[in-house]
């Protein structure tokens, strides 16, 4: 079921984000799924292989310990602290077409793992 | 145009400030009075202030209220407003204030500051006082000050009195409160003029900052201020009494005396930290004329100068308060504009941000030739256009002093219209919106655009709280409390509650707890149309339980007819 395996988790954030990621992947076969973190303890989703997380309303350590080992990408504003070596970082306003080829990247990256 | 204000400073309102502009204003309890207070203590309509042509100022006169009108602490029918008056009614207090008061001339053209033969000059120095005298007496008045009688040590200490409670009332400006502690020393001094020269802090030179005569003297020519005297006392930080000079042989060919100048005291204004300036006066009137103005007259002693210095350490309190007060509004202004502008920036950044992904599908559809992905790129541009004009209507709605546009209308209509708009957001995100109307809802006068505004502010945050849960439900319902004759319009979610520590700063502007959705805008919006009609808004909340949102406001018939339009 694609609302229990998602390619791409979006936590928090604006609706809009998730809206161009299920137009872009979806054709491709990639589940795209959108949760807030505060339903997150609940939820019974398995995990995604990307995440994309706004820094903005949720808590950077705890999102890192659930997500462990999957590639993360992290929206916030320009002066934000980077989270850690191993997430990629985007400052709003945004490209979407940078977003989204860095999302490629990643899949990509997982695929050949 | 007469123009005045009336700042809260006491009650459930405190800090909202009226502005009065010459016509007649009411204030009381009841929602068509321009100046509407959320006081229970107050009656319907309580008093009215208008301006009088004939006498040039402002009065206020009660209406017949339950519990009265005070200006000052006294009852009153009708009474002359002045500025720094207190009004009170029933448990708020307001402070007049006139705006555009006859200010006083200005100081610098009043003045000539002469130069004049320094050894000569200083040489008419016949009495020299520290100023810690001055803080002393201050510190111990009965015991300091050497008066000749009882009657002269009340005086003074009244003065002092007076001049600390000047000190301490909210006035329009500096020059404003030096004139009239000016005003205060002239009188209980027996000074002719005098004028206070203030330390500019950016360049070290005294200004003239205020200029003030007694009643009855006529200042033909600028009052001359010698400055061999006043830089003698800035740098000595001593008070100084100059000689009678018409009897005084070294001053017969001196400017001073030119100028008719028989006597003249200067006192440094020392603040806590440094001068702040020079407060001198001086005293003109011919020495045959002088009985006329009876024993005490018009002659300086040291008992004068000794009060002149505690006056003179009032006054530098009062300027350094002065300036502190206004470093610390400049510094929260600055602030408050920059948190404003970071906030508005960080919405208006998420709005971009949706423009650009919608505008990203559009680009994508249009090469695609896919006629889908341009229409859901279109959408996210219509939402966020939607957005940015609720945010502007947001801003102006709080921004703008607006006065409720009365009509008689029916609230189910403006429900209907709200959850009817609301209903494909709310199936977009999988909440059941369910409007229930009560036909027991009477109608009343109210601006239907403002509360159309204030429920839809409170319908879309139920929505987006319960969006993404499992069996989210929003119910919007009308009612009238026969009772208290009032309207109700209740929004209850079963989403995750409100924490009572959020509870409390709900209402605040710019306060949002839904991070980068929310512009904090919307439930203050929605609190201030509410409360311009008079009533409120009040949220019940338990965690993992839902919120209730409930809109209150009085009926309101054609109390005033002309003023409420039929629909």
């Amino acid at each position: 079921m694609v609302g229990h395996s998602p390619s791409i988790l979006v936590v928090d954030g604006l609706s809009e984000t998730t809206a161009v990621l299920k137009a872009v992947f979806e054709p491709r076969g990639h589940a795209v799924n959108r949760v807030r973190q505060s339903q997150l303890p609940n939820s019974t989703l398995s995990a995604p292989r990307v995440v994309v997380w706004h820094a903005s309303e949720s808590d950077f350590t705890s999102l890192a310990a659930r997500f462990q080992g999957i590639p993360r990408i992290f929206i916030g504003r320009a002066d934000d602290p980077a989270p850690d070596a191993e997430t990629r970082r985007f400052a709003q306003p945004f490209e979407y077409r940078e977003l989204l080829g860095t999302i490629e990247s990643l899949l990509a990256k997982a695929d050949a793992a | 145009m007469p123009k005045a204000t009336l700042l809260v400073i006491q009650g459930a309102d405190q800090g909202l400030r009226f502005e009065l502009d010459g016509g007649e204003v009411t204030l009381g309890r009841g929602a068509l009075n321009p100046i509407r207070l959320r006081d229970d203590e107050v009656s319907r309509t309580h008093a009215a202030i208008r301006f009088d042509e004939s006498a040039g100022s402002f009065f206020i006169t009660d209406r017949n209220s339950s519990n009265g009108t005070f200006v000052n602490g006294e009852a009153i029918q009708t009474r002359k407003l002045v500025s720094g008056d207190q009004v009170a009614v029933g448990t708020t207090a307001f402070l007049f204030q006139e705006v555009a008061a006859v200010l006083p001339a200005r100081a610098a053209d009043q003045l000539e500051v002469f130069v004049g033969d320094d050894a000569r000059e200083r040489s008419s120095i016949i009495s020299e006082l520290s100023q810690e005298v001055g803080q002393q007496l201050l510190r111990d008045a009965t015991s300091i000050i050497k008066a000749s009688s009882t009657t002269q040590t009340l005086a003074n200490l009244q003065v002092l009195y007076r001049i600390t409670e000047e000190a301490v009332t909210p006035t329009l400006s500096l020059d404003q409160l030096l004139h009239r502690i000016l005003e205060l020393t002239i009188e209980v001094v027996g000074a002719d003029r005098g004028c206070v020269l203030v330390n500019d802090p950016h360049t070290s030179q005294l200004t003239p900052k205020a200029f003030s005569h007694r009643r009855g003297f006529a200042p033909g020519s600028p009052m001359p201020v010698s400055r061999s005297i006043v830089d003698y006392v800035r740098k000595k930080g001593q008070g100084v009494r100059t000689s009678d000079a018409p009897h005084d042989q070294r001053f017969s060919q001196q400017s001073i005396m030119q100028a008719g100048i028989r006597e003249a005291m200067c006192v440094p204004m020392q603040g806590r930290y440094e001068l702040m300036g020079v407060l001198y006066l001086d005293t003109a009137t011919p020495s045959d004329q002088l009985p006329r103005l009876g024993p005490e007259g018009y002659r300086f002693t040291e008992e004068k100068l000794h009060l002149l210095a505690a006056i003179g350490r009032q006054t530098a309190l009062a300027v350094e308060d002065h300036r502190f007060q206004d470093a610390f509004l400049k510094a929260e202004r600055l602030a408050a504009i920059g948190q404003t502008i970071a906030i508005l920036s960080h919405h208006i950044k998420n709005i971009l941000q949706g423009v650009r992904g919608g505008s990203y599908l559009i680009d994508m559809g249009l090469k695609q030739h896919d006629e889908d992905l341009i229409g859901r790129g279109w959408k996210i541009v219509e939402k966020n256009q939607d957005r940015i004009y609720h945010l502007v209507m947001d801003m102006l709605s709080y921004s703008a002093e607006r006065k409720p546009a009365l009509q008689v209308a029916n609230l189910n209509e403006v429900v209907r219209d709200v959850c009817e708009l609301m209903e494909p957001r709310a199936a977009e995100c999988q909440v059941e919106l369910t409007c229930k109307l009560s036909d027991q809802v009477p109608e009343s006068a109210f601006d239907s655009e403002g509360i159309h505004r204030a429920v839809l502010n409170i319908v879309t945050n139920a929505i987006e709280a319960v969006e993404g849960t499992t069996g989210g439900r929003v119910t919007v319902q009308t009612g009238f409390d026969t009772k208290s004759d009032e309207l109700v319009v209740s929004v209850r979610d079963n989403g995750p509650g409100i924490p009572a520590a959020q509870q409390a700063m709900l209402f605040n502007i710019f306060e949002s707890t839904k991070g980068s959705r929310g512009t904090g805008l919307g439930l203050a919006v929605s609190q201030k149309i509410i409360r311009e009609h008079g009533g409120d808004i009040f949220v019940e909340s338990h965690e993992g339980e839902g919120a209730t949102f409930r809109l209150v406001l009085a009926r309101l018939e054609d109390e005033a007819g002309s003023e409420i339009v039929k629909r």
